[in-house]
């Protein structure tokens, strides 16, 4: 038997690094997957006592024998139930670490043990002890702040929670999960977004489940019903960066210069609020106008990143080329490096749109063209 | 005899276009002169003995004009103007004027010359009345590149004819600065001769020629400041021309449309100039490297402010990462959308450095000058 989930990355539309500072945000999905297919085997197989893990896209396989998971992870059954979402513990996260070194992971792919013990947490956490084949593939970027690891807890969460669902109406192709559901997948991708960032501030992990678009503000998270049409061109610079040192070169800058720092994050917190308020409103004004605005305010938006101090050369060369074809651009996420946004107005000219990511690829940057606001996790039998 | 002033330049160093929306700015003197030199005819017949000449040696042009030529067309009031009593020019006289100027032959490309000419037909006529002589006048500052040009001409000009007059003349060498009510009559003539050139003035580019240092602006209101700091600059003039009134007004328009986040964005700056005027004339045990890096952060967030307000340039953008890859901070100065840029010059970075950012700024085509900020004002020699 067979389940496949997906779930969408997300981009921050407007109000990063000030939301820190508690400025308002905007955060919406793109509809660029991550996949999970959870493959039960059959009593015949030969895997039918072990879990694996397939990373399709690095060409990795990870897999344990169920009874050595049984052996080492702790099972609370009055703690921890699929339908009652918990943290994983200091002592259990060592445990699982454990499973984690057994793997061979190559050096380079370091990274990815946290993502790994994510895995083994919520898989046990929502499926018990059960053998299966998890098989990931993404049409994310890692680590380039589209929400890949969010995507990945997601998805794999909305895979184990279908394969439960005992009401198989045997819809063809992709649907969405219930609210009951998704609130439940939404606070268990939570919890594993909390193994893998720490501290993380919920907006990925929501933006994947419910789709659409989100408003956050001091840890508070409004869903937003988007009510026109929004294509972005992304740009992943390839830049990596140090999001820590980032964030806190910005706190650093506001320790220095408060008064001028304290306007600049009200200056971003006017700007999201009216970023929502014109993808939401429902008035007679012509996708075009909407269109102008939203471009005008990721232009500032922009320029009070740079006065944050979190651009980076890259992403000006990004704004630079694509201003030269009369496109805004703008930082998405941490910055120094990462991903660019570039606003495509509905009346743009595909020809020009080409031009522009040929000269972006030309300088080794990869892009992508994305709907925003579009669907959250979907299961698919 | 022979008289000689000049005036310098300025730069703005915080807070521009904020401040037509109430923000404060911070403008400096730069080390960047223009000079005027009044050569009076002596009494025998020197050919140019019933004449009022004017030389622009750098533009290679003169314009003359016979003294009874302007008694003639200027309306001369003794009632209503006097070299003590500032007075603006009225637009009958201003039409006057422009008559004399037009009568002279202005090459079509230097059109924009006729306002200055006219503003030295009155300020000259206004102080020295109509006595004949001749004005040479050079420059260090480029034209309309927001560097001050037309104010330290105003300045230095009636800094000279204020100086013709000054009879007790000590026969000091060299340069020296005029007392404080000189300096206050020759600011009030040179912004009545700023106002014929830029309609509405701010004031803020006489006043720092004149006063020299560095002056805190707001809503109006001029501070004079006293910096206790050494400062130098590399200025970049971009070269590219800009409609400074299209700028203005398309920042007025984007608060028009965004009010809320550009409020936040002009409070933003005026904090910036605030720190910006404290830092300078701060008299802390703090290290000059200090102070600059201070300066340095403050002008990268103005930076990033001036991009929301839509007043940057692909050129700009240039000389920024240009500078940036040698770890020096830039902003632009000024109207934006080209003109000129500012970087800051620590005391501790190498001539080398400096050289290497240079050079390739000048590849593409930019022209640099590395100047002292907050210098001498207006000055004369005998």
């Amino acid at each position: 038997m067979e389940v496949k989930a997906r779930a969408p990355g997300k981009i921050i539309l407007a109000g990063e690094h000030a939301v820190v500072h508690g400025s308002t945000a905007v955060a919406a999905a793109i509809d660029l997957y991550t996949y999970v297919t959870l493959r039960l085997p059959l009593q015949s197989d030969e895997n039918s006592d072990r879990l694996t893990l397939q990373l399709k896209d690095l060409s990795l396989e990870f897999s344990w024998s169920v009874s050595r998971l049984k052996e080492v992870i702790p099972n609370d059954s009055n703690t921890s139930s699929p339908s009652t979402p918990a943290s994983c513990s200091g002592e259990i996260l060592k445990s699982i670490a454990l499973l984690v070194e057994e793997q061979n992971i190559p050096e380079e792919k370091i990274w990815l043990s946290s993502g790994i013990s994510t895995f083994l947490w919520l898989y046990t956490s929502i499926r018990g002890f059960s053998p299966a084949t998890v098989i990931i593939t993404t049409e994310l970027p890692y680590g380039s702040g589209l929400g890949s690891s969010a995507a990945f807890c997601v998805a794999l969460t909305s895979a184990l929670i279908a394969s439960s669902i005992s009401d198989k109406t045997h819809r063809e192709g992709w649907c969405s999960l219930d609210e009951t559901n998704l609130e439940l997948l939404n606070k268990w991708a939570f919890e594993g977004e909390k193994i893998i960032h720490g501290k993380p501030s919920g907006i990925d992990n929501t933006v994947s489940a419910y789709g659409n678009m989100i408003k956050f503000c001091s840890g508070e998270i409004t869903r937003l019903q988007s009510n026109m049409p929004l294509r972005m061109l992304i740009t992943n610079t390839k830049v990596g960066r140090n999001t820590k040192a980032l964030v806190s070169g910005v706190s650093e800058r506001t320790v220095r210069h408060p008064d001028a720092m304290k306007s600049v994050f009200n200056a971003v917190d006017s700007i999201s609020k009216e970023l929502a308020a014109i993808i939401q409103s429902k008035d007679e004004v012509s996708v075009t106008e909407k269109e102008e605005s939203i471009k005008e305010l990721m232009e500032i938006n922009q320029g009070l990143l740079q006065s944050m101090g979190v651009s980076h050369s890259s992403i000006d060369t990004v704004i630079r080329t694509t201003l030269k074809h009369k496109l805004t651009s703008k930082l998405t996420g941490a910055g120094g490096g990462g991903c660019v946004l570039t606003l495509l107005p509905t009346v743009v000219s595909g020809t020009v749109v080409d031009k522009a990511v040929e000269e972006l690829e030309s300088y080794g940057f990869q892009c992508f063209t994305a709907s925003i606001g579009g669907n959250g996790a979907e299961i698919c039998f």
